[in-house]
């Protein structure tokens, strides 16, 4: 089964902290993430201008371990599936919902609807969670080391 | 991945730090938020 994972998972996947079922996974190519999910990790994590706690204790690392992160957050590896905005586009524009979501949320229900996968969470999203019981989409919420 | 790096992922997603700064982006940017 596929699985579409928020930041977090991704991070935890990336580290090789998740847990084996999910790690395997990744290795076999059956997850995939979201430009939004992969564009706030890299915010988080690498956004120089900001004074957020979290990009500082990352510049603080040493080098090696700073440049091995970075290295594999900036050039993810080709295991992790993506999907081209050309296709999802129009699965986006196309929800209809009865609570309108917002643009990461809709593009994570427009993966999963176009690759039959799951979604899985590491954070409680309302929004989310009623959009999926709408279409029919699994989503499951775990820590993203499970 | 160096040891280090893999420490500060643990940390960084079991001390709420990676939580709070997606928080403090979602706040700058609803696009991205967790809602």
């Amino acid at each position: 089964m596929t699985t579409v994972v928020d930041d977090a998972t991704l991070l935890a996947v990336l580290a090789g902290q998740a847990g084996p079922g999910l790690q395997r996974a990744a290795n076999n190519g059956e997850v995939l993430t979201t430009t939004s999910w992969y564009y706030r990790l890299n915010r988080a994590l690498r956004d120089p201008g900001s004074q957020r706690h979290l990009s500082s204790m990352a510049a603080g690392l040493p080098e090696e371990a700073r440049a091995a992160l970075f290295t594999v957050i900036e050039d993810l590896p080709p295991e992790i599936g993506l999907v081209h905005p050309r296709r999802l586009v129009p699965v986006m524009a196309s929800l209809r919902l009865s609570k309108p979501v917002n643009f990461l949320a809709a593009e994570a229900l427009g993966v999963a609807l176009l690759t039959d996968a799951d979604i899985r969470i590491s954070t409680e999203s309302p929004g989310l969670t009623l959009a999926c019981d709408e279409l029919d989409v699994y989503l499951e919420l775990r820590s993203p080391f499970d | 991945m160096p040891p280090e790096a893999v420490s500060f992922v643990k940390q960084v997603l079991t001390d709420g730090s990676y939580a709070e700064a997606v928080r403090q982006l979602g706040a700058e940017d609803p696009d991205i938020a967790t809602a």
